[in-house]
């Protein structure tokens, strides 16, 4: 089985064993891997309507065949559970030392089952694997945890991925932090390992990953490694994810205050020109290895947040702990973005269910007194301690802990939540992209910008942005793409220099296994279904593809994206997909098309 | 290497076009490369009447001696190049461009070297 390690390990921590299962050659074929192995999964074995905290409810990492080979974008690895925050499909992604070591230990998937009776973290060592306490470090921050377990475990060479007090308090939004700096941070996939007890996965591995065409396989490193110096993404590389920001506020789709508008007059004052003359120190790649190189390592050099240091802030984590926040100032941000960090949240979710409370204190639904602070637009200060109350579930932080639907549920206050399906809204004004809003309504995770990408092409002006008609097919075959990339697992961001031919190439090359374009599409295809089977067994239907109010009847630029609108595209949608148009349940042709049934 | 020149300046000092047609004068924005290398972020342009988003580039060319058609058009294709975005009064230009024809305190924003990411 080349370009693969060949095994999956389980770990039940109700009993404190594991055991090694070989990988199928069918589950490699059908589903290549990454998302395709963690949707399999979970759709065995997760039983329908459990408890995404309970025991029953399991987390499964997976790594795809380019992890641990020289492609240097293949540094991700993928996290699924149900998610806690939608109770639906929970998947997220990061980068990090995580997903190469595991793969080199000899474990292309790992699953854990049941749950602790104490805090415990797992070590994996090659095939030393062991369950050790962790009562030491339960309440410490996802920094202060690795820092320990750097420390302890005597091995430089490790990926950790950890918690922080936000997991262990079982925020909805908890996230999962890998190395420091990256997180898997969507979903509440955190929440699932506090739940289970598990504060953190240490893992090193030594073995070598074995591929049918080394040759080739580095010809197509050294291609990417070239390609990575073009102008095509030579902005992206300069000004990392947040050189989006600019863009999108100059065609007034950047979402400010709660959604209220899509354009930020002050964006000059967070945007990434601002970032590099004030607080960028460095470039950092994924693994050290990535030649994009879109991270960017920032340090506050002045003022009340003096000395913070971090790797970001992205764009979408600006978007949500600035704009969104109305709050103006790159400092804050990154103060917020690292407060995040350490306690282990999700700064999309955290920055927009904050924006949604200081709506509705401008509103007076939420008063002083509920906060126990003012909490206004555009005030630092409150959205740090919010953060905080939110992390250890103190006082109304209890209640913004459900993410912004179950709390607006509570408040009454439903209209001013902005989420698909329980997940909060990335960065992408989809009143002013149609696509965008499509993209949002159909997600398997809820309100996603990465499983389409749509706002690309909208945003460049590759397609019009406004039109209707074909945004159903846009969707479609995007989300089929990046399912493809989210299988082997590597960087989406790397597609203009690494096209469906460059990943046909590298995946044969790597594994042996010859599947041209459209074999490997198809593939992508399957485990879309797969991914809405999961939903629909969940109690999805065509109602849930739905968006949130702001986006449906609260204007910008005297646009919404009605429902009307949305029908138009879903019809699309889901006549390609091979859907059902009432139901939105995949058809019985459709599964027998894929091998599904 | 390009003098710095203050917005302000530009602001300004319209670019200057042939004295018998009819002008319009257009705003115009640089973002990321463009405003980086040229050291400044806002200008007015006069363009003459019916003028497009090539004599816009050509003009630009000749006043900062930054290859702007290049970087804009891909030549190979008859088509802006799919690495940038032109934004006219907000909206990405299409890449049938060569059709648009400004109207007088259009704005123009020009963004080289874009990738979407995040």
């Amino acid at each position: 089985m080349l370009g693969y390690a060949g095994k999956i390990l389980r770990v039940d921590l109700s009993s404190g064993s594991f055991k090694i299962e070989p990988l199928s050659d069918q589950m490699v074929k059908s589903y290549i891997g990454g998302n395709g192995f963690g949707v399999r999964i979970l759709y065995d074995e997760v039983p329908p309507k459990i408890d995404p905290l309970s025991v029953e409810n399991k987390l499964i990492f997976v790594t795809g065949p380019l992890c641990g080979t020289p492609v240097p974008i293949a540094v991700k690895f993928g996290v699924f559970a149900k998610s806690p925050l939608t109770g639906i499909l929970g998947e997220s992604y990061s980068s990090g030392f995580f997903s190469e070591h595991l793969k080199k230990a000899g474990y292309d998937v790992l699953i854990i089952e049941g749950k602790s009776e104490k805090p415990v973290f797992l070590k994996i060592f090659d095939d030393d694997i062991k369950l050790c306490d962790a009562s030491s470090i339960w309440g410490a921050t996802c920094w202060d945890a690795e820092d320990i377990l750097r420390s302890d475990l005597g091995e430089k060479r490790l990926g950790i991925l950890s918690i922080g007090p936000a997991g262990e308090n079982l925020v909805k939004f908890a996230c999962i932090t890998s190395d420091r700096y990256r997180q898997a941070g969507r979903c509440g996939l955190g929440a699932v390992m506090g739940a289970k007890k598990l504060k953190a996965i240490a893992v090193h591995g030594s073995s070598r990953i074995e591929v049918a065409n080394p040759d080739g396989v580095l010809e197509v490193a050294k291609g990417i490694v070239e390609k990575s110096k073009s102008a095509r993404i030579e902005h992206h590389r300069v000004y990392g994810t947040l050189g989006t920001l600019e863009i999108a506020n100059a065609q007034e789709a950047l979402p400010t205050r709660n959604w209220t508008y899509g354009f930020f007059e002050k964006a000059e004052n967070v945007d990434a020109e601002y970032m590099l003359r004030n607080t960028f120190v460095r470039d950092v790649g994924c693994l050290n290895r990535c030649p994009i190189k879109c991270g960017k390592y920032n340090v506050v050099k002045d003022g009340p947040f003096k000395g913070t240091a971090i790797v970001g802030p992205e764009y979408q984590s600006t978007y949500a702990l600035g704009p969104n926040c109305f709050i103006d100032d790159l400092k804050a941000v990154i103060k917020a973005n690292e407060l995040c960090d350490k306690l282990g949240i999700d700064t999309i979710t955290g920055g927009c269910t904050v924006a949604f409370a200081m709506e509705c204190f401008e509103r007076g639904i939420l008063s002083e007194e509920d906060l126990g602070f003012k909490l206004r637009f555009g005030d630092s200060e409150a959205l740090m301690r919010l953060l905080e109350l939110i992390a250890y579930r103190k006082g109304i932080g209890n209640l913004l802990a459900e993410g912004s639907k179950r709390a607006s549920e509570k408040l009454g206050a439903e209209a001013l939540a902005v989420h698909v399906k329980g997940l909060e809204c990335p960065g992408y004004d989809a009143r002013v992209l149609k696509g965008t809003a499509l993209q949002y309504a159909v997600s398997s995770r809820g309100a996603c910008h990465l499983r389409a990408r749509a706002q690309v092409p909208e945003l460049t002006g590759a397609i019009d942005r406004l039109e209707i008609e074909g945004k159903g097919k846009l969707v479609k075959e995007r989300e089929d793409l990046f399912t493809l990339f989210d299988s082997l697992i590597v960087c989406k961001f790397a597609l203009p220099i690494f096209e469906l031919s460059d990943i046909t190439k590298a995946y044969n090359y790597v594994t042996g296994i010859a599947l041209n374009e459209k074999e490997l599409l198809m593939v992508g295809e399957r485990i879309m279904n797969m991914e809405r089977l999961f939903n629909v067994r969940e109690g999805v239907t065509r109602e849930h593809d739905t968006l949130p109010k702001k986006i449906l009847s609260h204007p910008n630029q005297g646009l919404v994206t009605s429902k009307e609108e949305l029908n138009i595209m879903l019809d699309e949608y889901y006549r390609l997909r091979g859907w059902d148009l009432e139901t939105g349940k995949p058809t019985v042709e459709k599964l027998r098309e894929l091998n599904l049934l | 290497m390009i003098p710095f020149i203050s917005e302000d300046d530009h602001e300004r000092q319209a670019l200057p076009t042939s004295a018998c047609q009819k002008r319009i004068t257009i705003n115009v924005e640089f973002r990321g490369e463009a405003k980086r290398r040229l050291g400044i972020g806002k200008l007015v342009v006069t363009l003459p009447e019916d003028a497009g988003l090539l004599e816009l580039l050509e003009e630009l060319e000749k006043k900062f001696g930054w290859p702007f058609k290049r970087e804009f058009v891909d030549e190979s294709m008859g088509d802006l190049s799919p690495k940038v975005v032109v934004l006219v009064n907000k909206v990405p230009l299409r890449r049938n461009f060569r059709f648009l024809k400004f109207k007088g305190g259009e704005s123009v924003v020009l963004f080289p070297h874009t990738v979407c990411g995040g």
